[in-house]
């Protein structure tokens, strides 16, 4: 396995947990009738702001540890079959996003609360970047590249 | 100048023609009146059968110029189309943020659609530029 792919499942996972748990959390909030919707979306600010920030440490502290395991192959740098892989998922990742944002530019015609348009946006770009880790995934494990 | 080449050309010239008229029209009157969705209703609608009616007619003017090359991607063409979708999808995830951020602040509607908009409209016009480039000069990397 290389370090391209063991770098993509660790993104992948983070991802996954972070905001697949926000989501989650989301979810059960307004099954509980929680009315999220009624709130300003500004007071979401800090909680986005401290996803991010998650997002982030999370991320330097896989890769850290990701480098110092197998230092040697993360000195070695993506080669040509990384390159098109990570292409091919970029490509088809923005279709997804795509798809994502036209979603809630019709949300937004409806006249859907800034909080669910914010949400419909964030839950876009973490779908078209799960979809991405997931493709590429797939791509190393079964070709396709 | 293959068929998928002379097609790209038209879509983005026909893409920076609809809404850069499109934008420079309503842009001005939210910036001096307000923002109002209820005034740009008719215009959006407008902008996209215009997209629509240039994009048919143009690719039936380029089919009866060349027939035969009408169906032939080749796979050049998929690798050059796979490179700018790649690229490109990175403009419209910028749209996409700013306008996140637009919607937290809980601006006027009007900006935020339009920044929505705004991402896709200069994803697609990225992306036919960079094909062309690619089509012309070659790929780059």
């Amino acid at each position: 396995m290389s370090f391209e792919e063991k770098s993509n499942l660790a993104s992948l996972a983070v991802l996954v947990l972070i905001f697949g748990g926000y989501f989650a959390k989301l979810g059960l909030a307004a099954a509980e009738g929680a009315a999220p919707g009624a709130m300003p979306g500004l007071a979401f600010g800090p909680v986005f702001f401290g996803l991010v920030v998650g997002l982030v440490i999370w991320m330097i502290v896989t890769h850290v540890v990701l480098a110092a395991l197998f230092s040697r192959e993360a000195e070695a740098g993506p080669d040509e079959r990384d390159r098109s892989i990570e292409m091919r998922a970029d490509a088809e990742a923005g279709y997804v996003l795509g798809f994502g944002v036209i979603t809630t530019l019709i949300l937004l015609i409806t006249g859907v609360s800034g909080f669910w348009i914010a949400h419909a946006l964030l839950g876009s770009l973490v779908a078209s970047e799960i979809y991405k880790g997931l493709r590429r995934a797939l791509a190393y494990r079964f070709g396709g590249a | 100048m293959s068929f998928q080449e002379k097609s790209n050309l038209a879509m983005t010239v026909i893409f920076a023609v609809v809404y850069g008229a499109y934008f420079g029209r309503v842009l001005p009157g939210a910036v001096v009146d307000g923002p109002s969705m209820e005034a740009v209703g008719p215009l959006l609608f407008a902008a996209v059968v215009f997209l629509v009616f240039g994009g048919v007619v143009a690719h039936i003017l380029i089919a009866m110029t060349a027939p035969k090359e009408s169906d032939a991607a080749d796979e050049r063409d998929k690798m050059i189309e796979m490179r700018a979708d790649a690229r490109s999808s990175y403009v419209l995830g910028t749209g996409a943020i700013l306008a996140l951020g637009l919607a937290l602040m809980e601006v006027h509607l009007f900006w935020i659609v339009h920044t929505i908009l705004a991402g896709l409209v200069l994803g697609e016009i990225s992306k036919g530029v960079m094909r062309a480039i690619d089509y012309r000069v070659g790929q780059t990397a």
